[in-house]
């Protein structure tokens, strides 16, 4: 457990230190600032009259944000997660200290922020100085239009936060778009989307109300988790609304991520996000009511009974299903670059393939923005193929499930999900129907998938390590011969390389030699260099083979290929041992050790060798 | 802004039995299970003695007595802090006690996965006895609700709840470590053939778990009955930590033998 104590600009603590393992102090004003703070884009003069606790709002919102990135949650090493559970506690300083100070305005912030990171939080305030606010925090310029503004849209520059803005045009709503840019890169995502809409939709501007706030200093964060993110949204969103007399504000995510239930077993609490989560979004509401004084102030997710596809199709029946290329769903931001702005693997690229692809608009989200492509490319050990197998693994659960009660016992999780006010009977069958209508469409996308790859599932032709390796089991066929030559290749693939780390392969009989070692500790022995075959007048043998009752005997040959010029030999030996091997009613699986990568194309290399019988593995 | 946070297991001595586990052909459950409770022992250990886990199981306990009386609204009101009328349904019902005990766990450690596991094993259970004694979660009246809780206070059937609850606790448990490197080992021609058998193992895993735990199911039926006996129906959370400690060293010890 760390216990982080967390001082507001120039507040002192006077209690004992070593009741804390750690100790920040966030600045937003002066020479040794670390938080910068900024609203700008969108100003008007009403702004001016914010009342003195929506400004305390937005502070709490930033630091809070701010030592939520500031602290680890602990490593992969941490294997139980004992890090993960931080515990805060602020002392900062607020204008409304007789609103903040009272038990119900602390219970309600803290009751959000716990439940949406699942960290615990105390909070102590003192008076904020009237010359602590900084004049740059809220500028202004002149809208025209303001009065005709009606909803306050959280806008991320996501899928989801778009199809929320054109769901509000359908609707003939006027919505004020409201931003956290916590990077330049984010930042520019942001006005590229609201400027792709402002180009299309000529009916509306799109006022845009952004706001800067990120660390300074060159200091980097210890977490990205950003569980807090939404709660920063929310302020500047009941900011907005505050200075533009409007009772609406939409937080929205489809109702899949913002339900968000564990896809596998090592999948618990926060460490599923609660951004949007429906007791999110009832908790934000009762504290924003509060400290707007306004019960008639809504904050609603729009798209929580909505599935990722309809979201997508919401884009495309716009009109401008093109809008869907300039929305960036990946949940990484660096180290991506603007052609290929998603990783391809994290759980929100993962949705988003899924849900473009089953909803026909490949067209308008193409493989080749991803840096991964989850349905072609082999997916290694690691997290990334974890996100995958799992979000696969969901599905496959969901369909198995029959009945809201039976969803509700499987994932007891969902009654977190209920409204505490409204007919929950209702609500309990719109999710029961999301989930079901989600399932459908991974499910969907997969079969197709495997019709798509219904050639090389026959011939065997494929790696175990991808996508279709994980789900065609059941459309494999079980011949033995064929399971244990997959199976084999897969274990020469991840054994051999690292074999080789320190020493070299000096021949091919080296090769043989290291495999035969794999063998043993992995599975039952083969037989090495039987049986003698018959070819022409001199006799030959495999390198290794394996019979197998009622089925026909595998036979595994070995190429150690060390430069381009050897291609091509290695090319007509295979050819040739493939015509002797299949006259013996046999099997083959070729293992190909290309450490210096002379086969440029693998899938092309691959097509030319691989048919009925024939398998083939390359190992690097 | 949806984000799901994975981990792994450290290729260290401590786990190498897991991962062989899960590297054989035919992957087996009973082998899976023993590995991961010897792996994770030392914390598995801990939870004995954790309130939030015993808080879970208190509740089923409070709950199956407070059924029994005529009193059930207000009594729950009293012991757990939660408000039912006569509308309340059986996802009502659960979902006020779990908001409760989620507040009430928060008190007493912090949050982990095992005090995430142990509160939707609580919820499995409950739900299930309703789902039991009437037509739908959501279609079931508060009379409903009691008889299905009441059905838990006999001897034989708060066996079976408090069995339900630790295999459900310790199947969860397994998994929470096995499937951090499981989608390795996933595919044709791995250990597990595809995602189909992959949900088929958690299946196995759970029932393994819940056989296994036969042996909680008599000895919490006996302590039931004689701690109702001597506290006239008024079992205390303290009183439940030392069973509680009980069960998850024996499921756990049945767990580290493996198959017989």
């Amino acid at each position: 457990m760390t216990r982080i104590l967390v001082l507001g600009d120039e507040v002192k603590w006077s209690g004992t230190e070593n009741e804390f393992d750690r100790q920040l102090e966030i600045k937003t004003d002066g020479n040794d600032k670390n938080l910068f703070l900024q609203i700008d884009a969108f100003q008007t003069p009403l702004y001016s009259d914010l009342p003195p606790r929506v400004i305390d709002l937005i502070y709490i919102a930033a630091y809070v944000y701010s030592a939520d990135t500031k602290i680890s949650r602990g490593g992969q090493k941490d294997v139980f997660e004992t890090n993960w559970t931080r515990t805060f506690h602020f002392k900062i300083p607020v204008f409304d200290i007789e609103f903040w100070g009272t038990i119900e305005s602390n219970r309600m912030l803290c009751d959000a922020l716990e439940f949406v990171s699942g960290d615990v939080y105390t909070f102590e305030f003192v008076r904020r100085a009237a010359r602590e606010v900084q004049p740059s925090l809220f500028s202004y310029s002149d809208p025209n239009d303001s009065n005709s503004i009606d909803v306050a849209i959280c806008f991320s520059g996501g899928a989801d936060s778009l199809a929320a803005t054109l769901l509000a045009l359908r609707e003939e709503r006027r919505p004020v778009l409201v931003s956290h840019r916590s990077a330049p890169v984010v930042n520019k995502r942001q006005k590229n989307l609201v400027g792709e809409l402002r180009k299309r939709v000529s009916d509306w501007h799109f006022p845009h109300s952004s706001m800067w706030i990120h660390r300074k200093g060159g200091e980097r964060g210890e977490e990205n988790t950003q569980r807090t993110r939404s709660f920063l949204y929310a302020a500047l969103a009941a900011a907005t609304a505050s200075g533009l007399g409007l009772d609406e504000i939409w937080l929205c995510d489809n109702g899949v991520v913002s339900i968000n239930l564990p896809q596998s077993g090592q999948n618990w609490g926060t460490l599923l996000s609660r951004s949007t989560h429906p007791r999110t979004i009832e908790l934000y509401q009762t504290l924003l009511r509060r400290v707007l004084d306004s019960q008639s102030l809504k904050l609603l997710n729009r798209l929580v009974f909505t599935t990722k596809p309809e979201v997508m199709m919401l884009i495309a029946d716009s009109g401008h299903p093109e809008l869907i290329q300039e929305a960036v769903s990946c949940a990484h931001v660096e180290g991506l670059t603007k052609l290929q702005p998603h990783c391809g693997v994290c759980s929100q690229c993962i949705d988003r393939r899924f849900a473009t692809t089953g909803s026909g608009l490949t067209n308008y989200d193409l493989p080749n923005r991803y840096a991964k492509d989850i349905f072609s490319d082999e997916l290694g050990k690691g997290i990334d193929r974890t996100h995958v197998e799992n979000y696969v693994r969901f599905a496959k659960r969901l369909e198995e499930v029959n009945s809201t009660d039976s969803l509700f016992v499987e994932f007891p999780e969902l009654f977190d999900a209920l409204p505490s006010t409204l007919n929950q009977s209702q609500a309990a069958e719109k999710i029961s129907d999301l989930f079901e209508r989600h399932q459908i469409n991974v499910n969907g996308v997969l079969e197709k998938l495997i019709v798509k790859e219904s050639t090389k599932i026959r011939r065997g032709a494929f790696s175990p390590d991808t996508l279709v390796g994980m789900v065609a089991s059941g459309v494999m066929n079980d011949d033995p011969c064929a399971k244990f030559a997959i199976r084999l290749g897969t274990l020469i693939g991840n054994g051999l390389p690292p074999a080789f780390q320190t020493v070299k392969a000096t021949n091919e009989r080296h090769v043989q030699d290291i495999c035969q070692g794999l063998f043993v500790t992995a599975l039952d022995s083969l037989s090495r260099e039987t049986p003698q075959l018959p070819f022409g007048s001199v006799s030959t043998k495999p390198d290794f083979s394996k019979p197998f009752n009622g089925s026909k005997p595998l036979f595994i040959e070995f190429k150690f290929l060390r430069n381009r010029t050897g291609l091509n030999k290695m090319v007509t030996e295979i050819t040739s041992r493939i015509t002797i091997y299949r006259d013996q009613g046999a099997a083959v699986l070729f293992v190909v050790y290309d450490p210096s990568r002379v086969i440029v194309d693998d899938a092309d290399f691959m097509a030319s060798i691989v048919r009925n019988d024939v398998y083939l593995k390359i190992a690097r | 802004m949806g984000h799901i946070r994975l981990g792994r297991l450290p290729k260290t001595k401590n786990w190498i039995g897991l991962f062989r586990a899960l590297e054989r052909e035919n992957v087996q459950v009973h082998a899976i299970a023993k590995e991961a409770s010897i792996a994770a022992q030392e914390r598995l250990a801990t939870l004995e003695n954790d309130p939030a886990v015993n808080y879970c199981f208190w509740v089923l306990v409070e709950v199956a007595n407070a059924a029994r009386t005529d009193m059930f609204q207000s009594q729950l009101e009293k012991s757990l802090g939660i408000f039912l009328d006569e509308q309340s349904t059986g996802a009502k019902f659960v979902s006020e006690i779990a908001t409760a005990t989620s507040r009430a766990v928060r008190d007493r450690a912090l949050a982990s996965p095992f005090t995430h596991f142990a509160e939707m094993s609580m919820r499995e259970v409950l739900s299930r006895y309703i789902l039991e004694s009437s037509p739908s979660l959501f279609g079931s009246s508060l009379r409903d609700v009691q008889f299905a809780c009441k059905r838990i206070s006999t001897k034989k059937n708060f066996g079976e709840a408090a069995k339900a609850f630790y295999a459900s606790l310790m199947a969860k448990s397994i998994l929470y470590v096995t499937d951090k490197e499981a989608s390795n080992y996933i595919g044709v021609g791995k250990a597990i053939a595809g995602s189909a058998e992959a949900v088929q193992f958690q299946n196995d895993l759970k029932r393994y778990c819940f056989e296994s735990s036969k042996i909680i199911e008599d000895f919490a039926a006996g302590w039931f009955s004689k701690q109702n006996w001597k506290s006239k129906r008024k079992i205390t959370e303290q009183s439940t930590q030392r069973f509680t400690s009980y069960a998850l060293q024996k499921l756990q010890m049945e767990l580290k033998e493996g198959l017989k």
